[in-house]
């Protein structure tokens, strides 16, 4: 017999919430994955009301099958409640002019019968995520983040869009050739889809929404904060240059000698418009990152994307600046505090979840601004944030700035 | 350590409490094999464990079911400790579908009857005879099913409460799923579970082992539960036996790496819960803010009106949309307020603009309670899809029939304006629809 273990009661034994728009079915008898894919569906539409006639094609395998509502062809895939990934298989993507319009992921546990669905991706999301990934083969796995907006999303399209709007073609050969020769002549995935974008714009005419930025970015200024030295506690010295910084911003009100930050997200990002000498990130004392100017005519600049482990709730962490000209071991001392676990955030699941539409990040940017600036500013300087002229113009008002207020 | 094998945990119907009763047969019996003062809880286990099933002894039997009373209690002690403040999940009625055991002598039939005849006596030689699924209490259900090859009598017990039907639908029916060890890591990725493994792994395997181990469990796992579904036409109740786990790479002896990797997962997903669910908070947003926050374009001369026409569509079509899908979810809900005025009580206080927290207080509930009467995302779902299959019958808005993106800004739009807030009012347009419905 093994060693007996009381202490992981928690951890083998939990509960975890069932999604709010999940449906708990009572079959009468053991049913497959796509059985209870097909149940979720038809209870879901059934709550809301919606006359929708639902067909379930023959061809299911265990990993899919394919569902036709409204003339629309729906691949649906399946993940459990607390996976991550999902693979897609891609038999029927091979199938020229007669493959998905759409695929949906379900989230089923299989014990309980519980549906859910985590939304959909269209042929031609799909389609570039394919390329991306570079995928090949039966089948390949994308994160389960990707797809979007629950059955309401898929409801939606099969209500609303055209069946002719969505392409059935699938992964043709000449996709595969296209791919391939762009690649050669030098053209990026990410430029296939811009440049769909700016064909789709022409053929489907200008937007009827225009998002914007509400927010007054000629408001921000960069906060002063003066350096010190731990050795001596007042600095007096002529060569006194304080740090100006936009990010991490400090809490209003902050008068003690070490300003506070109070972040609420896992990666912040660290940005001053001016050259710095020397960056030291510690915790309890002990040095965890250091950077340093590797000479006078090569000083710190730019973005600073946070450097070490991302941060967790309820830590503390010192951020030791050193501006150009400050005298040697002067610096500007910032304290990060992070917020407690209660709506403490990733910030790699929070872009993923705007995905690449320039509303959701523009709306995202704007409303943090508000309430939120450390997340804002780390939103608008992100890696996956998509082209955009209204962003392209905010990141340049920022990166201009030089406003600095006590 | 012994006590753990002489105090039997029950529920005390009368007090309404759970507690702990010293059976003397056990001590006796404990005394007598001379494992009374024995400090090594496993050899106890062990010993008594061989002597029940070789011996037929009824008091060693009876030692055992004090055994697993123990992680019976914690398991459901601790679950309800973790989710009660936010469900109202109910101590003594989770505890009533696994503890159940009373120190009974003889066995009970599923009609709840006691049979004193010779072959009902509570030993091991007439508990082997009875269908597993008939068999009470829960407890000996745990130790007949026992595989001490495969886990330790804790770890066991946990898994077989966590399968327990009754539990597992009681607590579906507050929102909650027990998810097993077993599920849980075949539906991971390889990535997840090495980052996992890095942050929270407490073992000695490499990651390199991890990730092999990883691998080929989810290959395993599918073949082996169709198996067990076919063979058992259910798929409640499995658990990896010998042959299984020496399927693994590298081969495993027991389940406890694999209870190790479960606990990491579980550690891990529970961190990354602190992310939003829902992150677009536009509470303090006011409707008219909203709308003048876009350019509308539109084909025509006259750009102003064209806008106005525009909002005026949109919002009629809302308004439309949220009073047919308010009263529809109303309809229903009226005929429970009969029964339980509170819940007409937190659909009128949720339309004044109370959190739910304020209205889980004023209703005496708790917040679980309130978030699955009043399920704010599927309202804001059902009439926004509404309001735009409806909104793509008018001519302005032919463009969403092609369009995938445009249906998805619209949709959002909608959502966005129906939790904003009107010019003159301190409540979301949808709270002073739903107050508009309270009232008819």
């Amino acid at each position: 017999m093994i060693e007996e273990n009381k202490n992981n009661n928690n951890e083998i034994f939990d509960a975890l919430p069932i999604p709010e728009d999940a449906v708990i079915l009572k079959p009468k008898k053991v049913l497959d994955l796509s059985q209870l894919a097909l149940l979720g569906i038809k209870e879901m539409i059934r709550q809301r009301g919606i006359n929708l006639k639902v067909k379930k094609k023959r061809d299911v395998t265990e990993l899919d099958c394919i569902l036709e509502i409204n003339n629309f062809y729906i691949q649906v895939i399946f993940a459990g409640f607390s996976s991550d990934q999902i693979i897609v298989p891609l038999d029927r993507w091979y199938k020229i002019n007669n493959a998905p319009q759409i695929i949906l992921a379900a989230n089923i546990d299989e014990e309980s019968n519980i549906v859910s669905f985590q939304g959909i991706i269209t042929a031609k999301e799909f389609i570039n995520i394919y390329l991306k990934k570079n995928a090949k083969g039966q089948s390949f796995e994308i994160p389960l983040s990707e797809f979007k907006g629950g059955i309401n999303r898929l409801l939606s399209f099969v209500q609303i869009l055209d069946s002719k709007a969505l392409s059935r073609s699938g992964l043709t050969s000449k996709l595969n050739s296209q791919n391939s020769l762009l690649k050669k002549i030098g053209f990026s995935r990410r430029n296939i889809s811009i440049a769909a974008l700016i064909i789709g714009s022409v053929i489907f005419g200008p937007n009827i929404f225009k998002p914007k930025l509400s927010y007054d970015l000629a408001s921000i200024s960069l906060t002063q904060i003066e350096v010190s030295s731990d050795k001596r506690a007042i600095l007096d010295d002529p060569n006194n240059y304080n740090l100006c910084i936009l990010s991490p911003d400090i809490e209003a009100s902050n008068i003690n000698e070490i300003k506070i930050s109070r972040i609420s997200f896992d990666r912040p990002i660290i940005y001053s418009p001016y050259p710095l000498n020397e960056i030291i990130i510690s915790n309890n004392g002990q040095e965890l990152w250091k950077k340093r100017g590797r000479s006078i005519n090569d000083r710190i600049e730019g973005i600073i994307q946070w450097p070490i482990n991302p941060l967790k709730p309820n830590q503390e962490y010192l951020l030791s600046i050193t501006p150009k000209g400050a005298a040697p071991g002067f610096s500007a001392k910032i304290k990060i505090n992070t917020t407690s676990n209660e709506g403490f955030k990733q910030l790699e699941i929070l872009e993923k979840s705007l995905g690449n539409r320039e509303y959701k990040w523009i709306k995202a940017i704007d409303e943090n601004l508000k309430k939120d600036k450390n997340l804002a500013y780390a939103l608008l300087f992100s890696e996956r944030l998509p082209k955009s002229q209204i962003l392209v113009e905010a990141k340049n008002k920022l990166i201009s700035l030089d406003k600095c207020t006590k | 350590m012994s006590k753990e094998f002489e105090n039997l945990y029950l529920i005390d119907t009368f007090k309404k409490v759970v507690k702990s009763k010293k059976i003397e047969e056990c001590s006796k019996f404990l005394a007598k094999e001379n494992l009374l003062f024995e400090k090594n809880s496993k050899k106890i286990f062990s010993k008594v464990f061989d002597i029940t099933k070789n011996q037929d002894s009824v008091e060693s039997l009876l030692c055992l079911r004090c055994r697993v009373s123990d992680p019976i209690k914690n398991a459901i002690s601790g679950l309800y400790k973790k989710h009660s403040s936010i469900y109202e999940i109910d101590y003594l009625n989770m505890m009533s579908y696994v503890l159940d055991d009373y120190g009974e002598k003889y066995l009970k039939t599923y009609d709840d009857k006691i049979d004193k005849r010779k072959e009902k006596v509570f030993k091991w030689s007439n508990l082997i005879k009875i269908e597993k699924n008939k068999l009470r209490p829960f407890g000996v259900r745990v130790l007949l099913e026992f595989n001490s090859d495969l886990a330790n009598i804790d770890t066991w017990t946990y898994h077989k409460v966590r399968s327990n039907y009754e539990l597992k639908s009681y607590l579906e029916s507050f929102g909650l799923n027990l998810k097993g060890s077993w599920a849980l890591i075949s539906e991971q990725s390889s990535s997840r579970v090495k980052e996992a493994w890095r942050l929270y792994g407490d073992g000695q395997m490499n990651m390199n082992e991890i990730e092999a181990l990883h691998k080929s469990y989810v290959e395993n796992y599918k073949p082996a539960k169709a198996d067990y579904k076919k063979r058992k036409k259910t798929i409640m109740g499995w658990y990896p036996d010998y042959k299984f786990l020496q399927s693994l790479n590298p081969k495993q002896e027991s389940t406890e790496n694999l209870e190790n990797i479960a606990a990491a997962i579980r550690k891990f997903i529970s961190t990354a819960k602190g992310a939003p669910q829902n992150f677009r908070q536009l509470e303090g947003l006011r409707s008219d803010e909203l709308f003048k926050n876009k350019v509308y374009v539109e084909n025509s001369d006259d750009e102003i009106n064209s806008e106005e026409k525009f909002i005026n569509l949109i919002q009629n079509s809302v308004r439309k949309a949220a009073l047919e899908i308010l009263g529809d979810i109303l309809k229903s809900e009226k005929i429970k307020w009969k029964e339980n005025n509170n819940k007409r009580l937190a659909w009128e206080l949720y339309s004044d603009g109370l959190s739910q927290r304020e209205i889980a207080k004023r209703c005496n509930h708790k917040q679980g309670w309130v978030s699955k009467l009043i399920k704010e995302k599927i309202i804001l779902e059902r009439i926004s899809l509404l309001a735009a299959t409806q909104l793509k019958e008018y001519v302005e808005f032919e463009s969403l029939k092609k369009d995938p993106d445009k249906i998805d800004d619209l949709i959002m739009e909608l959502r966005d304006y129906l939790i904003s807030k009107q010019s003159d009012s301190d409540v979301s347009i949808l709270k002073s629809v739903l107050k508009e419905v309270l009232r008819k």
